[in-house]
């Protein structure tokens, strides 16, 4: 049975899936779910709690409380998978290089994965947003460059590993180039877990950035963003807690879903298939 | 033995110092006039220029730096823009509550998580299997900002039983270290779980149960310490994600530690004090990694050697 | 030998195992014995389920994926795989005691060589005082030839070499005296140089806890050196069985003969070595009939071959082959010789 097989027949990451494929498809198509505009200040229905009309209530600023959490999964979601490519853009080619020139170059870089592992993410990402300012493309380098040494060491020990193969070995003994080594041989095998890695960190980037945006350091206001949601649903916690419940709600399905991508990916990719042995 | 300690310490000066670059760098990255943004927005022209000269932010970059360093070393890590008062003196009045909230959330979550690995790993593929896979799922994906405030809903607002915000009172620290303590928990629960069920599959496990061990303790005199050596290193570098964690859970819960501080003085751009809190928390983060590394040589005896 | 009773009977075992790409017959249907003392040696290639089929006597196989689906194993009046939990494991390490293949792997890594030596002998004896453990443990080092036995007793397996913890291996399966010890290919992981070494260490144990061996093995040298019996197994079944001697100089299944015929000789001088064409049979989908029959020269477009499964007769005394055609061996054996102008008969037929 193949990978794919595999992943197909894996029920959580379908799940997972399922609820992917969903929220992609209200992105895409919310202007037509819905008939309220996520930005357009309504005072007069401010606070009001879920209704027939707003069915999940609507916001300090008589928004749509739906309304704003569908057009905010194009911004959460956008920022996610930014990040992750941000990350794995800087961390790949720097667990390469590490992994394959070894010695002083590895020892360089390992120190400043270190460096970098000694922040937690989302301080790390506070820390540059401080810097950087708020802004949608602040919060996608501010996430990316906080996940970056996650990338760096697992590439760098899946490089380790396929370096010792011996298929390494034969390609540099005709005379193949170190680049051409590095592509066609070593990134090459090493795609499956940089893949389960890389689903997995979207959750994580989803997170660090709604946290962000929770702390009122993401996108700026009125920009519909989960996070900032929750942070602007905080204040009317006693009174009105759909407010924070559902961008909430929002968030976690799209991690956990995520998440169990990243689990049915690596069981599907594992390649320690249980083999067995008479 | 000795030497690898040595080896991991020295690793850990060579980090810290990484960490001291980022601090100082962050401050220069910074648009404007960095003793402006060092004196604080309200600050007079006068005490730009006493601030400029005071820290030496007239010479060049590298002396500004080793001057930074050694001021460090001191025990000086400047003066908040906001209070005027010296860094250390902010953030030492609110480590502590960081620590507490800190700790809870590592020994909670350590003891508890190892405990719910070595079960569902025990139970593989029943129901208590089943109910801790999808609950530490559910926890490792849950925002703790999202968390708290459900909490606080249900357990502060509908129910009235705990206190919602601050640490004034005993049971203050209940609802914030729910909120870290699950996150942990499951965490390690996932990583007890992947770890023992390698284990359980290894072959001295099959020499175990050969020789007629029992199967309970096969599992806790062959597999578990095996199994607790990735735990511990995957412990240590997720206390970083902890201490996230606990910066968002403060800021939650009103707790006065070091993360709700970071977040005012963000906000109040007070960089002295987010520069001291970030020195700190590295540190914190550095220094659980060493005592992990320690442990780690005590728990696998091929490391003694 | 037919006198006395034996002290392990295998009886129709079949043992599969779920994977994704189906379910895989590794044992069918397979029935052996052990006579008290001997050593039995059980050859074939890999996924001939020589190897299952032992593991499955002490439920040592994974449960799921594995399955035992047939078969009764008596030892002492008892049907093994009907035993509880607890039983099973009051005999494990006590009446039927294991050597496993990889040394380097068998041990475990957080414990000392010691403590896991005294563990096999404290299971089962609670009221073993830990000084009396470590006093016997470190004898048995030294029986099996483990120098400075008091020093080695502290370390941890990392710090000895595969020979030595192979060694170890065989202290810890003969510490309770087993009537039963079983070798699953002892001495495959290690280095040649040592593997003489190790295979006299374990016949001298057999020898002092008077036991007797299943010895599992892909070499036939081995088998030639160690066993008493042999039992030939291939896709699963047992196609051979007999007295050692005998089985060698007079194989009765034509992969029994296919499998000595590809050995080098040093008696002969051979310029081609006869091999068996074809692969191992698939064990999710078996051929149907003789197992063998796909890569068999005697099968001759035979439909029997095909279709009936050749059941263990017995060719002459406590000499049995599963073949249709057993009558036509010496034909097959002239053949092979003629065309790699070597004469593979080796007499006594």
């Amino acid at each position: 049975m193949d990978s794919w097989a595999r992943f197909r027949t894996h029920k959580p990451a379908m799940l997972g899936a399922a609820i992917l494929v969903l929220y992609t498809l209200l992105a895409i198509f919310a202007p037509w779910v819905t008939p309220h505009d996520p930005v357009q200040q309504q005072l007069v229905q401010s606070l009001q709690t879920p209704s027939a009309e707003f069915w999940l209530g609507t916001d300090h600023l008589g928004r749509d409380v739906l309304t704003r959490i569908l057009y905010g999964t194009r911004i959460s979601l956008f920022i996610g998978i930014a990040a992750v490519v941000v990350g794995m853009g800087i961390g790949i080619p720097l667990g390469v290089v590490s992994g394959f020139y070894g010695r002083a170059t590895d020892m360089v870089i390992q120190r400043i994965a270190d460096i970098m592992f000694s922040f937690p993410s989302i301080l790390l990402a506070l820390a540059l947003v401080a810097v950087l300012g708020v802004g949608l493309n602040n919060v996608i380098i501010a996430v990316g460059v906080a996940i970056i040494p996650i990338f760096i060491r697992l590439v760098r020990g899946q490089v380790l590993a396929v370096r010792e193969e011996a298929y390494v070995d034969a390609a540099r003994a005709i005379g193949a180039s170190d680049l051409r080594i590095l592509v066609r041989h070593v990134l090459a095998n090493s795609w499956a877990p940089i893949i389960v890695q890389a689903t997995i960190s979207i959750g994580i980037t989803i997170l660090v950035a709604a946290g962000l945006g929770f702390l009122g350091l993401g996108v700026p206001s009125p920009t519909p963003e989960w996070g900032a949601m929750l942070g602007e649903g905080r204040n009317y916690i006693y009174s009105h807690p759909h407010m924070s419940t559902f961008p909430g709600l929002a968030i976690f399905l799209a991690v956990i879903a995520f998440n169990l991508m990243g689990d049915g990916l690596r069981d599907a990719l594992d390649p320690r298939l249980r083999a067995l042995e008479a | 033995m000795l030497t690898y300690i040595a080896r991991r310490l020295a690793v850990s000066v060579v980090t810290l110092l990484g960490v001291t670059i980022i601090a100082f760098g962050l401050v220069q990255m910074l648009p404007g006039d960095p003793a402006r943004t060092i004196a604080g927005l309200m600050a007079s022209e006068d005490e730009v220029e006493r601030v400029r000269t005071r820290m030496g932010l007239d010479e060049p970059l590298g002396t500004q730096y080793v001057q930074f360093l050694g001021n460090i070393v001191k025990g000086d890590l400047g003066q908040s823009a906001r209070t005027r008062r010296p860094v250390t003196q902010e953030i030492g009045a609110r480590l502590p509550k960081t620590i507490e909230l800190a700790a809870v959330g590592t020994i909670v979550g350590a003891v508890l998580g190892i405990i719910g690995g070595v079960i569902a790993a025990r139970f593989r593929n029943r129901p208590a299997d089943h109910a801790i896979s999808i609950g530490s799922l559910i926890g490792i994906s849950m925002p703790v900002y999202w968390l708290g405030l459900l909490l606080i809903m249900v357990f502060a607002v509908n129910l009235g039983w705990l206190p919602a915000a601050g640490a004034g009172r005993r049971t203050s620290i209940i609802l914030p270290g729910i909120t870290i303590g699950l996150f942990t928990i499951a965490l390690v629960a996932r990583m007890t779980r992947a770890s023992m069920l390698e284990v359980l599959e290894q072959d001295y496990v099959r020499t175990a149960f050969a020789k007629g061990v029992a199967n309970r303790n096969v599992v806790y005199r062959h597999a578990l310490r095996n199994a607790f050596i990735p735990v511990l290193t995957v412990i240590g570098i997720q206390f970083g994600s902890l201490l996230g964690g606990a910066v968002l859970t403060e800021f939650v819960f009103a707790w006065p530690g070091i993360g709700r501080l970071m977040v005012d003085s963000i906000f109040a751009r007070d960089f002295p004090v987010v520069q001291g809190i970030i020195l700190v928390f590295a540190l914190m983060f550095i220094v659980v990694n060493l005592i992990v590394d320690i442990l780690y040589s005590y728990v696998n005896p091929k490391i003694q050697y | 030998m037919s006198a006395t009773e034996p002290l392990l009977e295998v009886d129709g075992l079949s043992v599969e195992f779920d994977t994704p790409e189906g379910v895989v017959k590794a044992v069918r249907d397979v029935s052996w014995n052990l006579m008290p003392g001997e050593t039995l040696g059980i050859v074939g290639e890999s996924g001939s389920g020589k190897s299952v089929s032992v593991m499955s006597l002490m439920k040592l196989i994974p449960t799921p994926p594995g399955r035992i689906v047939a078969g009764e194993v008596r030892f002492r009046d008892r049907d093994l795989l009907k035993l509880s939990r607890f039983q099973l494991r009051k005999l494990r390490g006590k009446d039927l005691a294991m050597v496993f293949q990889d040394p380097m792997s068998s041990l475990n890594p957080v414990q000392t060589v010691g403590r896991q030596i005294a563990e096999a002998m404290t299971v089962h004896d609670s009221k073993l005082s830990d000084n009396e453990a470590r006093r016997r443990s470190i004898e048995l080092l030294e029986v099996v030839g483990v120098p400075q036995a008091d020093v080695r007793f502290k370390q941890y397996p990392h710090q000895f070499s595969g020979g030595m913890r192979q060694r170890a291996m065989i202290a810890m399966a003969i510490a309770n005296r087993p009537p039963i010890l079983i070798a699953d290919e002892p001495t495959t992981a290690l280095d040649v140089t040592i593997q003489a070494q190790v295979m006299e260490v374990l016949k001298d144990a057999q020898k002092k806890a008077g036991a007797a061996m299943v010895l599992i093995t892909h070499d036939l040298g081995l088998i030639a050196e160690m066993a008493d019996r042999v039992i030939v197994m291939y896709g699963g079944r047992v196609v051979e069985v007999g007295d050692v001697r005998t089985v060698f100089h007079n194989p009765q299944h034509p992969y029994t003969f296919g499998l000595m015929a590809s050995l080098p000789r040093l008696d002969t001088q051979t310029e081609t070595l006869p091999t068996i064409p074809g692969q191992p049979p698939s064990l999710i989908t078996p051929p149907t009939g003789c197992a063998f029959h796909p890569r068999c020269r005697l099968k001759r477009d035979r439909l029997d071959c095909e279709q009936d499964v050749p059941p263990l007769r017995e060719v002459t005394t406590e000499h049995f082959s599963a073949c249709h055609h057993t009558d036509e061996m010496d034909q097959l054996i002239e053949e092979v010789s003629a065309e790699v102008g070597t004469d593979l008969t080796r007499g006594e037929s």
